[in-house]
């Protein structure tokens, strides 16, 4: 899974601190998502998409050929 | 009193220390009672602490890691004392003193892995397990 919450958040101009502050996580959650060693659950990536006003979609993308990082 | 994470984890070690020297002290003065009852007044203060904190200090991520490490714990506790368990039983004849700590192991390493069977039943039924109907 790959993601854009670097660009979202700096189109929100939001620090990572902040974004786990309104997502209720904590910065290391944030800082592994954005870095594709974590995979957010769905409520979490919900949450996300609607903090950006975007769909689910437009912020993380499916990519079969990367590995999973649970594994 | 609200407090950060920094003094609680500060203010939990300090209760984690201390309950296992007082627990550890009546243990050595052989009063049962006392043991249990520092481990629960021990415990009462470790929640307390840790129902003061403020901010996210575990989240989704941390749940994931602590089930992950959890797992691993157990199956390397159970293959391992399963194995020196039956090793020492094995060898009762050259080491007949250690016989007890092979069974001790031995029995540790089936109540583990029936607790385990157990939780686990439990918690697949939680989270809507349900017997396929084959047709």
């Amino acid at each position: 899974m790959r993601n854009k919450i670097k660009v979202y958040r700096a189109i929100f101009d939001l620090t990572q601190e902040e974004l786990a502050k309104k997502l209720g996580v904590t910065r290391q959650t944030i800082i592994a998502i954005e870095k594709d060693k974590y995979n957010p659950s769905l409520d979490l990536a919900f949450k996300m998409a609607r903090i950006f006003g975007v769909k689910i979609e437009e912020i993380f993308e499916y990519d079969e050929l990367a590995p999973d990082p649970s594994e | 009193m609200p407090m950060d994470a920094k003094t609680s984890r500060i203010c939990r070690m300090v209760i984690i220390v201390g309950t296992v020297a007082i627990a550890g002290w009546f243990a050595v003065m052989a009063e049962a009672a006392l043991v249990l009852a520092s481990a629960a007044v021990g415990a009462v203060l470790y929640h307390l602490c840790r129902s003061r904190i403020k901010e996210v200090v575990a989240d989704e991520r941390d749940e994931r890691v602590s089930e992950r490490a959890a797992k691993v714990a157990v199956e390397a506790f159970a293959a391992a004392s399963a194995l020196v368990g039956v090793l020492l039983i094995a060898a009762r004849n050259e080491h007949p003193e250690l016989i007890n700590a092979g069974f001790a192991l031995a029995f540790s390493a089936c109540a583990l892995m029936i607790l385990y069977s157990a939780l686990y039943g439990y918690y697949n039924r939680r989270y809507g397990f349900e017997p396929c109907d084959e047709e």
